[in-house]
């Protein structure tokens, strides 16, 4: 299979093939060009949301989409340290070693896109801070990486409604599923629920992600 | 049936949670809904030639039905094949839970909308003989429901239905994570999962018998 699908490639591409994801992603009525589709999906998709602080915490990575894609950024680059250190830790063997080292490629696939969409929205991303991780033993480690992913899948959810952009929200879409992949296969791998929330998962909203990323954030 | 540990389970006015989340978007779209329950929805349940996605959020709630119904269809099969490990029939047991629940949900919401489901899907899918069977097409479905979901979610008008799609879509994307992790291969085939456009999400339902 190759890697990168279809929505994906016409992210960080020019308007032309914006306007070719549209009419692939079946545009329909907004499939006129990339200006068209962005304000019909301005006026359709609500700003506000009715998760409270669900923007709260992106408004510091920029505004609008470009604060969302930015604050996606920061949790990805969270994921390939965190991944990067636990592979190179030498207390991870077998499975979770070859996990470690397969998430830090996904996480960094994810962050480049990420990072080229936000400049493609004029948004500037933010100072990346030396986090900090306790990888003491393989256990704690597999704890770890599933509560990362678990905000992970969270965060993604908890944006999906406050994007304007039709080629952003496919990109968030894309890796958010991913990220949910990986938490179950954590999961099963700790013979833990793969679906914690039941059959429908729920949204964090950013304020929350943040708290929950405090530990990892060195001070 | 009931999973006490899953909030999933919690009822709100007599309907599940999940139901309540669908009604609460409908309700809160009511003015798109009408709009789109004209000829737009007639086509939708037609699953015309403009791909799965056409009709509107009516459209797309159906043709995400037929796509529930094929799977919980597929886990009742696979529960019923012999030999089959104890870890991957728990594991099975979880998912059609959560297949069901969906399948639920969906037509209720169809129902509050005043929409009929479509009729049920004939699915097509290979014979199930051993786990290997099993696990391969469980996979591909999970694989195909993902995709079909991203998919729909970009096409939604409603940002609350959106909301459900995309949490339905995290759901189908944990049973895949888990079931290729039980099959010894990584949780996805790469970085990014694919967005189906209408044209082939439909081809995949086809696939699949829908």
């Amino acid at each position: 299979m190759e890697p990168a699908p279809s929505a994906l490639d016409e992210l960080t591409a020019d308007a032309s093939s914006r306007k070719r994801f549209l009419r692939m992603a079946g545009g329909g009525a907004v499939a006129a060009g990339l200006a068209a589709a962005v304000a019909a999906c301005g006026t359709q998709k609500k700003t506000g949301n009715q998760f409270g602080g669900a923007g709260v915490g992106t408004q510091q990575y920029g505004q609008g989409d470009a604060g969302i894609v930015g604050y996606a950024l920061f949790l990805e680059r969270l994921e390939v340290a965190f991944y990067e250190r636990a592979a190179a830790s030498g207390k991870l063997t077998g499975r979770p070693l070859e996990l470690a080292k397969r998430f830090a490629s996904d996480e960094n696939a994810h962050a480049t896109t990420l990072a080229g969409a936000l400049k493609s929205l004029g948004g500037r991303e933010a100072p990346v801070p030396p986090f900090q991780f306790v990888l003491e033993n393989q256990a704690d480690i597999l704890v770890t990486a599933a509560q990362v992913e678990a905000v992970g899948a969270g965060a993604y959810l908890g944006q999906v409604r406050r994007i304007q952009s039709k080629q952003i929200l496919a990109a968030a879409l894309s890796i958010h599923t991913v990220e949910a992949r990986h938490a179950a296969s954590l999961a099963q791998l700790l013979g833990r629920p793969i679906a914690p929330d039941g059959a429908f998962a729920n949204p964090s909203p950013s304020s929350d992600v943040l708290r929950q990323i405090q530990p990892f954030l060195s001070g | 049936m009931t999973n006490p540990a899953s909030i999933g389970h919690i009822e709100v006015g007599g309907i599940t949670r999940g139901a309540f989340l669908v009604r609460t978007a409908l309700t809160a779209g009511a003015l798109y809904g009408a709009g789109a329950a004209g000829p737009a929805l007639t086509r939708a349940l037609g699953h015309g030639a403009n791909g799965a996605f056409s009709g509107g959020d009516v459209g797309i709630v159906n043709f995400a039905l037929t796509l529930e119904k094929i799977e919980a269809d597929f886990y009742k099969r696979a529960l019923a094949v012999k030999g089959l490990k104890p870890g991957l029939t728990k594991l099975l047991q979880s998912i059609a839970l959560n297949e069901t629940e969906h399948v639920n949900a969906l037509t209720q919401s169809l129902q509050l909308l005043g929409a009929k489901p479509g009729p049920p899907p004939k699915t097509k899918l290979p014979a199930l003989k051993t786990q290997a069977d099993v696990l391969r097409v469980a996979i591909q479905l999970e694989d195909t429901g993902v995709s079909a979901y991203n998919g729909a979610a970009t096409q939604i008008q409603s940002a609350d239905l959106l909301q459900v799609a995309a949490s339905i879509a995290q759901v189908e994307g944990r049973h895949a994570g888990a079931l290729r992790e039980f099959a010894g291969q990584f949780p996805s085939a790469g970085p990014f999962d694919k967005v189906l456009s209408g044209a082939q999400a439909d081809a995949a339902a086809h696939r699949l018998g829908a």
